[in-house]
């Protein structure tokens, strides 16, 4: 796959996760949800997709747009056709976290309109194939491209020839499909990797946005030693 | 059903027996209790070198004669081989700190994936000695560093370098020349991540790589200090007599940066104590104890009891309970006595006499101790102490609110019984500093902490979900909750990890205004195998890892037995 040339800096999984965790804590998302966009990230570097970056593009469109993580203004409600058709701009964490807990409930296609950085989804579509046992695929359209991926036993497969979509800031279209036919296409699985790579401009962003998650530095804590 | 052991048939042990339960064990005043046992890393460690005969070399060891160099150990497995790669510095004592963070060390380390070349070294070099400032790769499993103990190295290399052994009852008071300041694993500062190295069997159990890296640097340090020696002195020089290097260990001081690891693994902390426990509910099954087995648990309580001996330690509290200890274990030596091959599961009924008679501290000891005959019964249960689950678990949205405010009550009944509203029980905060980037407790009501404030207190978080769930119907889906409160999400998901396993979470609050830090730190410890606790405050304390076990170089012709049991000093000594 011709990726844009993220590889700067090598970091391990653990650090790439622990680096999304604190930053993704630091623009707003609740505890939770920033374990699950760590898990993300690692899951999407763990594949040699870009996640720091993606995380990092998103987290400075959160930061211009200065609302914060905002989460029940950029998520859907529901699972219900209509709400998932919400004509806000929906949020991949927040999304993803409520496609796997309502994964019960979840039609074998689900559609979905307006969400941002539609990658940062492909973790929770590994996880509604774990849930459902059974391949499953993702197709969304960013301006005139489609990307459509399918996860079946664990392996992650890319169809479409245009990358020019993976690493969209918006995809207008979604469909979510189980049962998803994997000869489909000219499928080639995406190879895994053992470590994460992000730019040297994304790791100071990045490391300073997690830095709101820690004490500025007091004069009581100084005096008590904190250990 | 039963587990039958082949060492002594009688030892058959019935499924039907129980564990502890975990409102008892998962105490903090009794976690804070634990000591070291056959489950413990270091043995773990110490047992798989010997019986698989892995072979050491002193690879490279290139000191100056003012202690700069490096130096190389590797020790060669079935399949793989693994290098010490030490760098010893000089540094000035007022520039030798026993805080994590510091900006020099007397040595610093890492721990290589094989054995490493003209090329690795030169990079190493360059990353090692700086430790966070410097970066690793995959090839690199562990970082860490540490401190000579200052006036007992000038001691021994004086000694030793004037011909004569130095004085042994000094340097069993402290235990060690050199103490770590810190030992990373586990993908720190661009290591291997532990997952890329699970899967060697040689790492199957947990913290093994943290465990041989220390081992190593306790042979780099009898070096270093012998030659330190010869340099001073060449022609009367001698080295250490192999009885008193055998008695050093490697000390380390250990603060609040380790204590949120048990409360943020649940389902790896759980796998710790259930092993722990499981191994005491086969022993206490036990219908009929040997002569042998009844002649080495008497043995091992005396030598423990030299180890309780050695124990010092200026913390009020944790020398008062040493001293209650010491009677106790007198009291259990007595009635231990008393059992003999006769006696109907002797091992249940003395761990039920400990129950009313004996303090925490002897009761935990003892459940230590009840291990000691029976390799065959519980050496298997280190193998299920790692965990390979991801940290972050799915969350099963289906599950109803009725059943979830269910599992807060059956898991959180303490917690719920605390009145979040006063003042005493939210006092502390967990947080990381800006300054140190090290997790830390302050007083939450003197200081501005909220908003920075770690998710380290599931009993605080669970009572506010079960509040929350008080205005939800019976019958709607945690899913349909968590739209409205992603503030929750982090409780919902460790419910439902703890309500899967029975030891995964604390039944204590852990910001309590009288929560002791120094209790989650030992717990830890103990599993890997440390001894002579010495807590310096409430918030970190010192020990000693590797005191008594055989050298590498002496591991080929160690015994089964003394590369096992080499954490009881010996009673002659």
């Amino acid at each position: 796959m011709d990726l844009p040339d993220h590889q700067d800096i090598d970091l391990s999984l653990g650090e790439a996760e622990a680096l999304a965790r604190n930053a993704s804590r630091g623009a707003g998302y609740s505890w939770g949800q920033a374990d699950e966009c760590a898990a993300a990230v690692r899951w999407l570097e763990s594949r040699q997709l870009p996640g720091l970056r993606l995380l990092s593009e998103r987290l400075r469109r959160i930061d211009d747009a200065g609302c914060g993580a905002d989460y029940r203004a950029c998520c859907p409600s529901s699972v219900h056709a209509d709400d998932l058709a919400d004509s806000r701009q929906l949020c991949p964490i927040a999304t993803a976290g409520l496609l796997n807990d309502h994964a019960h409930l979840l039609d074998a296609r689900t559609e979905l309109t307006r969400v941002e950085d539609p990658l940062l989804l492909l973790p929770a579509l590994h996880a509604l194939a774990e849930y459902w046992r059974a391949p499953t695929g993702i197709e969304w359209v960013a301006d005139t491209t489609s990307t459509t991926l399918h996860i079946a036993q664990g392996a992650v497969y890319l169809a479409s020839h245009n990358t020019d979509s993976l690493l969209a800031p918006m995809a207008t279209e979604i469909s979510i499909v189980r049962d998803v036919d994997k000869t489909s296409g000219a499928a080639k699985p995406l190879q895994s990797g053992s470590r994460a790579c992000i730019s040297q401009p994304d790791l100071h962003y990045l490391s300073a946005v997690a830095n709101r998650t820690r004490a500025p530095v007091s004069a009581e804590s100084r005096a008590r030693g904190a250990g | 059903m039963s587990i039958s052991n082949p060492e002594n048939p009688n030892a058959a042990i019935s499924t039907q027996a129980t564990c502890r339960p975990a409102s008892t064990v998962m105490k903090l005043s009794r976690l804070g209790a634990f000591h070291q046992s056959r489950l413990s890393f270091m043995r773990v460690l110490t047992r798989r070198l010997a019986r698989e005969q892995w072979r050491y070399q002193r690879t490279s060891f290139d000191i100056d004669s003012n202690g700069v160099g490096c130096a190389v150990y590797t020790l060669y497995g079935p399949t793989r081989a693994y290098s010490l790669v030490a760098f010893a510095h000089d540094l000035a004592d007022e520039d030798r700190s026993d805080r994590v963070i510091a900006e020099a060390w007397d040595a610093t380390f890492t721990l290589f994936d094989g054995v490493p070349d003209t090329a690795d070294l030169a990079r190493l070099h360059k990353n090692v000695p700086g430790q966070e400032t410097g970066r690793l790769t995959q090839s690199e499993l562990s970082l860490s560093r540490a401190n000579r103990s200052v006036r007992l190295w000038e001691q021994v290399v004086a000694s030793l370098a004037a011909g004569q052994q130095p004085d042994v009852a000094q340097l069993l008071n402290v235990g060690y020349l050199m103490r770590t300041t810190a030992v990373y694993g586990s993908g720190k500062f661009g290591a291997a991540d532990r997952e890329s190295i699970a899967a060697r069997p040689e790492f199957a159990e947990p913290f093994q790589v943290e465990m041989l890296n220390v081992y190593l640097i306790r042979a780099f340090v009898l070096d270093l200090v012998e030659h330190m020696a010869s340099l001073r002195d060449p022609v009367h020089a001698t080295r250490l007599a192999p009885h008193i290097a055998r008695q050093l260990g490697i000390g380390n001081s250990t603060g609040l940066g380790m204590a949120p690891f048990v409360i943020n693994h649940p389902t790896l902390f759980n796998n710790w104590i259930s092993a722990r426990e499981e191994a005491l509910r086969r022993v206490r099954c036990v219908a009929h104890a040997t002569s042998t087995e009844l002649a080495l648990f008497a043995e091992m309580l005396e030598r423990v009891r030299v180890t309780v001996a050695r124990w010092h330690t200026d913390h009020t509290e944790q020398d008062r309970r040493i001293t209650e200890l010491a009677g106790d274990l007198v009291l259990l030596a007595s009635e231990a006595a008393q059992l003999d091959a006769l006696s109907e599961r002797p091992w249940d009924k003395l761990y039920r006499w400990a129950e009313n008679a004996l303090g925490i501290e002897a009761q935990e000891c003892l459940v230590s101790l009840l291990m000691e005959p029976y390799p065959d019964l519980v050496d298997d249960l280190p193998a299920t102490m790692s965990c390979t689950e991801p940290r972050t678990q799915h969350i099963d949205g289906s599950v109803s609110v009725a059943s979830t405010r269910t599992a807060i009550e059956r898991n959180y009944a303490w917690a719920l019984t605390i009145d979040w509203t006063q003042a005493r029980p939210r006092a502390r905060a967990w947080y990381v500093s800006q300054e140190k980037l090290e997790p830390r407790l302050g007083e939450r009501h003197d200081e501005e902490l909220d908003a920075y404030e770690q998710p380290l207190a599931p009993g605080q978080d669970a009572a506010q979900l079960f509040r929350t769930l008080a205005t939800w119907e019976d019958n709607q889906s945690i899913a349909e909750v968590l739209v409205r409160h992603p503030e929750h999400r982090h409780t919902v998901r460790r419910l439902q990890t703890v309500d899967r396993v029975p030891y995964a979470e604390i039944h204590d609050n852990t910001i309590d205004a009288q929560m002791q830090p120094i209790d989650l730190l030992r717990c830890k410890l103990s599993f890997f195998g440390a001894t002579q606790f010495d807590p310096r405050s409430d918030r970190w304390l010192r020990i000693c890892l590797f005191a008594g076990a055989p050298h590498p170089s002496e591991l080929a012709l160690a015994s089964r037995t003394e590369a096992d049991q080499w954490i009881y000093p010996t009673i002659k000594t």
